[in-house]
């Protein structure tokens, strides 16, 4: 498989994660976003991304003037529509996932090959909209944040999705050096799904919200697991909200299984508004 | 490395650390072949800690402990990674702590749990015995933490293997790579055992009466192979 050029779509922080893997191995990239200042934005902390990274030494200044040259900011009206591949990285919502991938099929080139970084949507779902060719290009995607550093993509065969392509895309993505992990459509994929109970079971071994026992209970996994975070301090970081909700989506896809049950304190830490860092407070303090 | 204390130490073959434990330069038996408490101890045998590892049915265990509990007049110390630790404590006066050496730890970092000061002094030093690290917690509850959080997420990458999501190399995989984790949870799996993964799970449905426990059928078969 030769790619030489993608289109990302979403300048939020995946899609511009995505879009600076993607121009660091040396593809065309174009990045698009309803929001032209948010592609602005992006495309400059991505630049500055790559300034400190040459200070540090990881690039050189010749290889980063060559990566700013492969990324550019684009529209609908002008985007390269024979581009190799087009990765979605936008708002998980799937009726304006939808929107966004039947233009593209109308769009793109019949080779174009159309991906999404959804961690929560069924390929399928998004792919039923396409035309029965375009179907058979279609596939997840899913980089994990920052998309730059963290080495998975889990590469997600949907109903319809050709498996010499997934076979493809595994050996591309292996040799510019990331890690894949190849699965089929279901909910939360292998890690959203995999990773639930790391929380799960956290709270209900805590069972309210106790400082001293969610310290110890972070301190065990850290010291005995070996875990890089404790539960609580990565739902700080993560965003409780945000573990929260996808907590939800994959217990409900799952038709309330109980193993994915979200706690009664997730709920409670959501309402009263503590969502982590973010907010300066969540299970622990950041005043 | 040795040590002032007297450890006695009783183990069952099951336990994951049976040849280590055999290896260390304390008292040593073999529970498969001697009950203790058929053992004819001389009436002036003097030790400052009795640790027991066995793995055994829970009834048996709490028997076990009993029998321990009338024998010795020494502070008793468990394994009890798969079981309901609190409740042990609670019902044998002479368990004056427990550990939780079942579940392989990548760091060789292990929970423990001690009511008094010469408990916890004599577990840190047989910890020390094995090259150990050891972390006090405030409650055993049910498998401590890292027993029970570990086998919640091996129990769901089984679950996974059952729906066909992926091969067990790609969620070893996806974990390492997508979120950190040392080992993936087959790799994991290996070091543990799936019988104590298990077991530890058949105890928290049996103690909770909640269905999020109930074990893979994938792990079930693994365990019973």
């Amino acid at each position: 498989m030769k790619l030489e050029s993608v289109l990302v779509i979403g300048a939020g922080t995946m899609g511009r994660g995505i879009a600076q893997w993607f121009a660091q191995q040396g593809l065309k990239v174009e990045l698009l976003d309803n929001n032209p200042k948010a592609i602005d934005s992006a495309i400059e902390a991505v630049n500055q991304s790559w300034d400190k990274l040459s200070k540090k030494g990881k690039f050189s200044e010749a290889e980063v003037k060559s990566f700013k040259s492969h990324l550019s900011a684009t529209n609908w009206e002008s985007f390269n529509k024979n581009c190799s591949l087009v990765v979605e990285a936008i708002i998980e919502n799937i009726e304006i996932k939808n929107t966004v991938f039947q233009k593209l099929d109308e769009l793109c080139h019949k080779d174009c090959i159309l991906a999404s970084n959804t961690s929560s949507i069924p390929i399928s779902s998004m792919a039923k909209g396409l035309s029965a060719e375009r179907r058979e290009k279609f596939l997840g995607l899913h980089f994990f944040n920052p998309a730059p550093i963290m080495k998975l993509v889990e590469v997600i065969k949907g109903h319809w999705t050709n498996v010499d392509l997934i076979a493809e895309f595994t050996t591309w993505f292996e040799t510019a050096g990331k890690k894949v992990a190849v699965c089929n459509d279901s909910p939360g994929f292998i890690v959203n799904r995999v990773a639930r109970n790391f929380y799960g079971e956290s709270l209900r071994i805590t069972n309210h919200h106790d400082m001293e026992k969610m310290r110890e209970i972070d301190n065990v996994l850290k010291k005995c697991g070996g875990f890089k975070m404790g539960p609580f301090e990565l739902m700080d970081l993560i965003g409780i909200d945000i573990n929260y909700s996808v907590t939800e989506s994959v217990w409900h896809s799952y038709y309330n299984d109980p193993r994915f049950a979200p706690h009664l304190l997730q709920k409670k830490m959501v309402d009263s508004g503590r969502l982590g860092k973010k907010t300066k407070g969540g299970f622990y303090d950041y005043e | 490395m040795t040590t002032n204390k007297k450890f006695l130490v009783l183990a069952t073959k099951n336990h994951p650390l049976y040849e280590k434990l055999k290896t260390l330069d304390v008292e040593f038996y073999d529970l498969d072949s001697v009950a203790p408490f058929e053992q004819n101890w001389s009436r002036d045998y003097e030790c400052d800690l009795v640790l027991d590892f066995s793995i055994l049915d829970a009834d048996k265990k709490m028997t076990l402990l009993n029998n321990l509990n009338i024998q010795f007049d020494f502070p008793i110390v468990s394994d009890l990674s798969t079981y309901w630790g609190e409740l042990f404590i609670e019902k044998i006066s002479g368990l004056r702590g427990a550990v939780s050496l079942a579940f392989h730890s990548p760091n060789n970092c292990y929970e423990y749990y001690a009511i008094d000061e010469a408990t916890k002094s004599g577990i840190e030093e047989f910890y020390k015995l094995l090259n150990f690290e050891g972390v006090q917690v405030s409650n055993p509850g049910i498998g401590f933490t890292y027993p029970r959080v570990i086998s919640m997420v091996i129990n769901e990458a089984f679950f996974s293997l059952e729906d066909k999501l992926a091969r067990p190399r790609d969620i070893d995989t996806a974990m390492k790579f997508g979120v950190n984790y040392p080992l993936g949870p087959f790799e994991w799996v290996k070091k543990i055992g799936p019988k104590n993964i298990l077991r530890l799970l058949e105890t928290l449905y049996d103690v909770t009466r909640d269905q999020r426990y109930r074990p893979s059928q994938k792990l079930r078969l693994e365990a019973n192979l």
